[in-house]
């Protein structure tokens, strides 16, 4: 619960200081606006490890389960 | 196996294919009339044989440069504009040929009047269909530049999502027709997967458009409908952790999945297309991709990424459907 908090605070904290990254020569413009490119590659492949990470850990609390039972 | 062949040849080659030679910027904003001024054009990717034939001022009509010097990615164009006693002041539009190719740099710089300006506009017609007809052929488009690369990345998570959320409603019509639980775990694990691809598509949406359109989220009746489809479809998980009986769960998700799928479609397709306001291409009354300016060698890396990110998620879902199945035996 704890962790989650602190979680969001700094989430909340990064989008607060999303707002220069709108602005005309923010670093997310930068290589004729590539960057952006390799943000969203970032978040995808964050995202999808981040989603077959969480199937990891499902099996592994699934094949402990298994163990104790047996 | 397959995904990957194909994720790998996009990742190269949406990487790294160069794009084609285009105007990235120009260093003033605003310009008098009836005085010469050197504008200096910034040329994205000019390559080895750049050649600068032409440049332009304009819309329907335009002003054509008086000289032309190029060097080192940057052209330097002298234009004297004559508005005359009625040439409306404001905006304009530059074009540049070069290497028998037109490229445009739209709203490039303001023209002012100045005082002495009072004789006969030396603007010629030009025909500015024709040149955006010129212009829609390459894909450095102004604002887009190198991040029209998104679309392999982007756009595919749509896809995806549709796709996935699709094969889970025929999953769910499987299950009413013949109620196996395998039909209803299968579901759940394509919806599962579904809103990871949607929720990635909303975020990387979301950094484009920060850059393109100047908001993390634009009023775009797209984006909010994805907004509430993504609301529904959370609910649907709700729904589904709190009814214990497998059968009773099995049969409503089933029964709401068929609810949801259609009123998501109609919001993120039909909804756009009927408000006509969209910023997404393709959706104010038009259907083509063309729209999307897909060249050759767009289509080259758009529809293998197409396949490729829907295939991984495929997987991904396939093995939640195994972990499913694990967890919820049914003999």
């Amino acid at each position: 619960m704890k962790k989650k908090s602190i979680f969001l605070i700094f989430m909340l904290f990064l989008l607060s200081n999303a707002t220069p990254l709108l602005a005309e020569n923010s670093p997310m413009r930068g290589n004729a606006k590539f960057n952006v490119v390799a943000t969203v590659l970032v978040i995808i492949f964050a995202g999808v490890i981040g989603y077959l990470v969480y199937l990891d850990r499902k099996l592994s609390r699934m094949e402990k389960d298994k163990e104790n039972l047996s | 196996m397959l995904a990957v062949l194909f994720l790998a040849y996009v990742l190269v080659g949406g990487l790294f294919v160069p794009l084609k030679t285009g105007v990235t910027g120009v260093d003033k904003l605003n310009i008098i009339s009836d005085t010469t001024t050197t504008l200096n054009i910034d040329i994205y990717n000019p390559g080895e044989s750049f050649k600068p034939e032409k440049a332009v001022l304009g819309g329907k009509y335009g002003f054509v440069a008086d000289r032309l010097a190029y060097d080192s990615g940057i052209l330097h164009a002298d234009f004297l504009p004559r508005l005359g006693k009625e040439g409306p002041e404001g905006m304009s539009n530059l074009y540049v040929l070069a290497n028998g190719r037109w490229m445009a740099f739209p709203s490039a710089v303001s023209i002012t009047r100045a005082t002495s300006d009072t004789g006969t506009s030396n603007a010629q017609p030009i025909a500015s269909d024709d040149l955006d007809a010129h212009v829609m052929a390459f894909p450095n488009r102004p604002i887009l530049n190198e991040s029209i690369r998104n679309l392999f990345y982007h756009v595919p998570m749509w896809f995806s999502m549709i796709l996935l959320l699709l094969v889970s409603a025929v999953y769910s019509v499987k299950y009413l027709v013949k109620p196996n639980l395998h039909f209803d775990l299968r579901s759940d694990a394509l919806i599962r997967v579904a809103i990871l691809a949607g929720f990635l598509g909303c975020a990387t949406g979301s950094v484009w458009a920060s850059v393109t359109w100047d908001s993390w989220w634009p009023r775009d009746p797209k984006l909010n409908g994805v907004a509430i489809g993504m609301l529904m479809y959370s609910a649907y998980l709700l729904l589904r952790s709190g009814i214990r009986d497998d059968y009773q769960k099995a049969r409503i998700s089933a029964v709401y999945n068929l609810f949801v799928f259609p009123v998501f479609i109609a919001l993120i397709v039909i909804m756009p297309k009927l408000s006509g306001d969209s910023l997404h291409p393709g959706a104010g009354g038009t259907v083509g991709f063309n729209q999307y300016d897909l060249d050759n060698t767009m289509r080259m890396f758009f529809y293998p990424a197409v396949i490729g990110w829907i295939l991984l998620f495929l997987w991904v879902a396939s093995l939640h459907y195994r972990i499913n199945k694990l967890k919820n035996p049914i003999n």
